[in-house]
């Protein structure tokens, strides 16, 4: 059975910017109001016992936080968390066949981060305005797409402006591929002299829908490729997962390891001066130096709150934790101690596995399929360190949490 | 797509007899045949000035083969045999800092810096065959941020077309091509040029290169047209080498649209748990060589880094690492 995903950009009324003041107080209020908002609880959890269990080390109460205050925070709101979801996981997330968009409205939305300041994003929202994890509370990252391994698939992107999805390591061919110069781009004003200037190649119409075969079971990507620089930083990103074709949802692949339960982390930076109006890329584009640094569009405290982003489960259970950078920047993730094995990267099973891991690098544009097995109870806290791109310092973490209940 | 041709150095094609090597027009200095041993080479390590866009124009410093120019803008490329012994010669034309070359994977324990207007020879023995960065160890990062640094590659001593030596025949390939990536942040090179303090813990470069070029000239000939030379061509069927290099500062993770590629060796050594990658992340000094199994897809595939300030030319997009894929 083919799957059809439509996708789509909102369209809003009128920009941030030129809202009166109370205007715009009014607006950033109510987005403040709904990102606090508790994430819905999971519709369509499955329990699988755990198949296999690994020798652990007991629980360290050792965080890499920098200071004590943030420390304090951390422990508070995981301890919130787990109340709140304790069996949250990314099947839940949102259905198979979804249609995202592309419009205005993603296109200048406030997005409010954890010091409180408004970011303008851009992103991709299915039919019913909801991006990642179903929920309306975040542009980006946008809806998960789910596909099964060897199945024609269709995804049909709704777009007011020059917008692509580029199905990043499914290794579609060239008309499918989402580069405007090679394989079109799809508006519905593509006019010169629109608010977005219109790429090289042929617009392709509106909507436009991207076939293919879905490629090995595994974890992808999707961005938009046009004035790629910008519109991906912005927010224009999301994640594929490819399930196997004999419609296991335990596996990642037929012969992977086991799993009961399956977080998706979308790691991804801000730099706030290139959220500042400019439609193309260009001198404000030069150097990029990101000043907040995300998993799953957040930031922040925020993450320890995030159901689909904090892990916890029950000791025993086998986790897999599918990494997806999505950013500019590389990064070194590790789960505070607890040692985790690498079995996939880039929706390939790895020849060996490597097990028992404390550290990952993980690379602009790469994805790994991470498994870990929860220790006895306890709350370990995680971390994503973002590189320069010289990979010679830390300029940013990302700080979550895993917790065996 | 802006199209004007940012590099203005030149691009010249080259054939060989089993295998060529295109990308940004890649040349070779030593071809196989042409070898002896010992391997003498003969470079210059000159500061020139070099057209990064259409009104601008930086320093830089380049290892220049001035008899044998290499690929592209690159001023030299050493191809020689595992087990050759290999000469450099280099004459220092730049007046202002002494240079010393590095090979990671060779001792270079007993180099000496040549002076600026010196002479000064480095000899060692390649004994793995695979792709190698030389670049200059003299001024710590600012060699390679100006841009001091070119390919070696080592074919295996079997003589075969494998990676390396007596390569099974899924690492064995028909068509062979080297991208080796740098950049430079120009306000290093203009400081360089007015002699004003050089700060490289705010390295931020704005303009990028495969083999010296930057797209659209890794791309497109004069006319704004595809240039075959220049892609990387591949068909149906085979199985195509293609060797990261990193001569430069930064991590380079290098992605392909439409393709897979399997990682063979990763600095030389076999590759033996991540090995089939769509993004190909390498390190400053790392050099990873693949093999590409051409399906029956066909059409262009753009390859380039997903650090995407890397595909602009001074912020504007797309410019910088991007180059195409050309499967028939």
């Amino acid at each position: 059975m083919s799957k059809y995903i439509n996708l789509q950009i909102i369209k809003n009324i009128m920009a941030p910017e030129a809202r009166p003041d109370s205007e715009k107080r009014k607006w950033l209020a109510l987005l403040g109001s709904v990102f606090t908002t508790a994430c819905a609880p999971p519709q369509n959890n499955h329990r699988i016992p755990a198949a296999k269990s690994t020798e652990y080390d007991p629980p360290i109460a050792e965080a890499p936080s920098p200071d004590e205050m943030v420390e304090t925070q951390v422990q508070q709101q995981v301890t919130a968390q787990q109340t709140a979801s304790q069996l949250q996981t990314f099947a839940a997330l949102g259905p198979v066949n979804i249609s995202l968009q592309a419009s205005d409205m993603t296109m200048n939305t406030i997005q409010i981060m954890a010091n409180g300041n408004g970011i303008r994003v851009w992103g991709f929202t299915d039919d019913s305005g909801a991006a990642f994890n179903a929920q309306t509370n975040r542009i980006c990252p946008g809806p998960v797409i789910e596909l099964t391994e060897g199945e024609p698939s269709s995804i049909s992107l709704t777009s007011m402006h020059p917008h692509t999805i580029h199905l990043h390591g499914l290794d579609v061919d060239m008309a499918n591929d989402g580069v405007p110069a090679t394989s079109g781009f799809v508006s519905a004003m593509a006019m010169p002299g629109g608010p977005i200037p219109v790429p090289d190649g042929v617009n392709l119409g509106n909507p436009f829908s991207y076939n293919f075969i879905a490629p090995h079971a595994g974890t992808y990507m999707y961005h938009c490729h046009v004035d790629t620089v910008l519109h991906m930083e912005m927010g224009m990103y999301g994640t594929i997962v490819v399930r196997p074709a004999n419609g296991s949802r335990n596996v990642s692949w037929v012969g992977s390891s086991i799993f009961d339960k399956e977080y998706i982390w979308q790691l991804h930076t801000f730099d706030s001066r290139w959220h500042n109006g400019d439609l193309v890329s260009g001198s404000n584009t030069q150097h990029y130096n990101p000043d907040y640094f995300l998993i799953n569009g957040l930031d922040g405290n925020r993450l320890f709150n995030d159901p689909a982003t904090a892990i916890s489960g029950m000791p025993g259970q086998r986790i897999l934790l599918r990494l997806v950078n999505l950013g500019y920047m590389p990064a070194r993730f590790n789960l505070g101690g607890l040692p985790f094995d690498v079995e996939a990267s880039d929706g390939r099973p790895l020849k060996t596995v490597l097990t028992a891991q404390h550290e990952l690098l993980i690379g602009p544009g790469e994805r790994y399929d991470v498994f870990v097995t929860l220790p006895p109870p306890g709350t370990r806290i995680t971390a994503v360190n973002y590189l320069d791109i010289t990979g010679r310092r830390i300029i940013g973490q990302a700080i979550c949490s895993i917790t065996s209940q | 797509m802006d199209r004007r041709h940012f590099l203005k150095t030149g691009v010249a094609g080259f054939a060989g007899s089993y295998t060529y090597w295109a990308v940004g027009g890649l040349s070779l200095t030593h071809w196989r045949s042409a070898m002896a041993a010992p391997v003498g080479i003969n470079l210059s390590a000159v500061a020139l000035s070099r057209a990064v866009s259409a009104n601008k124009n930086v320093l830089s410093w380049q290892f220049v083969d001035l008899s044998q120019p290499g690929p592209g803008a690159l001023g030299a490329a050493i191809v020689v045999q595992q087990g050759d012994e290999i000469n450099i010669t280099i004459e220092n034309m730049i007046t202002s800092h002494g240079v010393k070359l590095k090979i990671p994977g060779i001792d270079n324990s007993s180099w000496q810096t040549v002076p600026p207007g010196g002479v000064g020879s480095f000899q060692f023995t390649v004994n793995k065959a695979g792709s190698y960065v030389i670049y200059d160890d003299e001024n710590g990062l600012l060699g390679r941020a100006m841009g001091l640094a070119i390919p070696l590659v080592v074919l295996p001593a079997d003589g075969g077309t494998g990676l390396y030596n007596a390569a099974p025949v899924e690492h064995r390939f028909q068509r062979e091509y080297l991208v080796m990536l740098n950049e430079l942040d120009s306000r290093i090179n203009d400081a360089v040029e007015s002699g004003q303090p050089v700060n490289l813990e705010t390295y931020q470069p704005d303009y990028f290169f495969v083999n010296g070029l930057s797209y659209p000239d890794t791309v497109y000939d004069a006319s704004g047209a595809i240039d075959d030379s220049k892609v990387i061509y591949m068909q149906a069927g085979e199985q195509v080498a293609i060797r990261f290099l990193n001569g430069g500062l930064l991590y380079y993770p290098m992605h392909f649209h439409g393709y897979h590629t399997q990682v063979v060796l990763r600095d030389r050594i076999l590759e033996n748990n991540i090995v089939e990658k769509d993004t190909v992340l390498l390190k400053p000094e790392e050099t990873v060589d693949t093999i590409l199994n051409v399906g029956r897809q066909t059409g262009l595939f753009p390859l380039h880094t997903h650090y995407v300030p890397g595909v602009t030319n001074a912020g504007r997009y797309a410019g910088g690492a991007l180059l195409m894929l050309k499967a028939v």
